[in-house]
C-alpha cells in the first residue's frame, strides 16, 4: 500500500467519522472507482460486464462503509469485496474461455505473415486465453503499472505467489508464441 | 533445438506486454450511472444498515454473556473451594472423634475396598456365578 493510498484511506474514514458520508463517497470514488473497474476488467475480460460488476462492488462497498471495522486496511477491504464479486460473477459464467479452436484460428491468421501480425492484438488475445491464475495477475500488473506487492494486495495472496504466477504467465506466453511460429522477436515491430 | 537470446527475448516480451495491456479507461459516464443505481437501492441500504446494527447488538450481547459466564464460573469455583475448606474444618474433629487419629489412613482404604468389591459384585460373570451358587 502506498503512502498516498494510506492518506486517502485515512481521509475517507475521517469523513465517515464526521458523518460526512457524501464527501466520503466522492473521495472514495475519486480514488477507487477506476481501480475497481480495472480490477473487474482484468478478471472478467469484458468492458460492459466489468462495468456492471464494478458498480455492484462499489455499491456493496458504499453500503458496508458505515460498518467497516478496520480489521484490515480500507484498500484491502475494498479489493476483497471486488475480488469476491468478480469470482461470483465468473462462477456463474464458466466455460466461455478461449478454446483451442480460437487459438488455432489465431495461429493460422498469424502464420500467414508474422510480420503483418498485429502484435498488440495477438498478445492481448494470448493473455486473454491464459488460465485465470496467470491471466489476472499479469493483466493487473500491466494495467495498473504497479508493483508486485500492490498486485498481491489486490488479489489477497502472498507476493511470492504473484511473482511465481507472473513468471509462469510469461513462460506460457513465450511457449504459445513459439508454437504459433511467432517466437522470433526480430519479426515484431 | 533453437537457441535464443533469453534476455533480449524477455525484454521484447515485456515491452509488448506493456503496449498490449494498456490500462483501460473508465467507461464514459460511469459515475453518473453508478449514482443512478445507488439511488435505486435506498431500501436495500436501509435494510443493510439495520442488519449491521442487529449484528453489532448480537455481538455485544454475546460478549456480555460470555463475560458473565466467566464470572459465574470463577465465583462457583471460589465458593466451592471455600465450602470444601469449611466442611473439612467442621467435619475433621467429628471424624477424628469417631474413627480415631488414624482415620485418614483406614477410611480411604475402606472406601477403596468397598468400591472394588462393589465393582466386582457388579460384574455380570460374578453375578451369574453367585446366582448359580445361591
Amino acid at each position: 500500500m502506498t503512502a498516498q493510498t494510506q492518506a486517502i484511506d485515512d481521509a475517507i474514514l475521517a469523513l465517515r467519522e464526521q458523518g460526512r458520508m457524501e464527501d466520503a463517497l466522492v473521495r472514495l470514488l475519486d480514488h477507487y472507482e477506476a481501480r475497481v473497474y480495472r480490477m473487474c476488467r482484468a478478471f472478467l475480460r469484458d468492458d460492459s460486464w466489468a462495468e456492471d460488476v464494478a458498480q455492484q462492488s462499489l455499491i456493496r462497498i458504499w453500503k458496508g462503509l458505515p460498518g467497516f471495522d478496520g480489521r484490515s486496511t480500507l484498500s484491502t477491504w475494498i479489493y476483497s469485496i471486488t475480488r469476491n464479486r468478480c469470482n461470483t460473477a465468473l462462477s456463474g459464467r464458466r466455460g466461455d474461455e478461449l478454446g483451442d479452436e480460437v487459438l488455432v484460428q489465431l495461429a493460422d491468421e498469424c502464420a500467414v505473415d508474422p510480420i503483418d501480425a498485429d502484435a498488440r492484438s495477438v498478445i492481448a488475445q494470448l493473455v486473454s486465453a491464459l488460465p485465470d491464475k496467470y491471466r489476472v495477475p499479469i493483466t493487473l500488473y500491466y494495467f495498473e503499472d504497479e508493483s508486485v506487492s500492490e498486485v498481491a494486495e489486490r488479489l489477497g495472496c502472498p507476493i511470492g505467489t504473484v511473482k511465481t504466477n507472473l513468471s509462469r504467465a510469461r513462460a506460457e506466453l513465450r511457449a504459445r508464441l513459439d508454437a504459433m511460429g511467432l517466437g522470433d522477436w526480430t519479426l515484431w515491430n | 533445438m533453437e537457441l535464443r537470446n533469453t534476455d533480449s527475448s524477455d525484454a521484447a516480451l515485456e515491452a509488448h506486454l506493456r503496449r498490449s495491456l494498456a490500462s483501460p479507461a473508465l467507461p464514459h459516464e460511469f459515475r453518473s450511472r453508478l449514482y443512478t443505481r445507488m439511488l435505486s437501492e435506498p431500501v436495500d441500504a436501509q435494510a443493510q444498515a439495520a442488519l449491521e446494527q442487529e449484528w453489532r447488538q448480537t455481538q455485544e450481547r454475546l460478549l456480555a454473556e460470555s463475560i458473565q459466564l466467566r464470572w459465574q464460573t470463577f465465583l462457583c469455583l471460589l465458593g466451592g473451594a471455600f465450602a470444601a475448606g469449611a466442611i473439612t474444618m467442621v467435619a475433621m474433629p467429628w471424624v477424628t472423634a469417631h474413627f480415631g487419629a488414624r482415620w485418614s489412613v483406614w477410611v480411604p482404604v475402606a472406601v477403596a475396598t468397598l468400591g472394588l468389591v462393589a465393582s466386582w459384585v457388579g460384574d455380570p460373570r460374578v453375578r451369574r456365578a453367585l446366582a448359580s451358587i445361591g
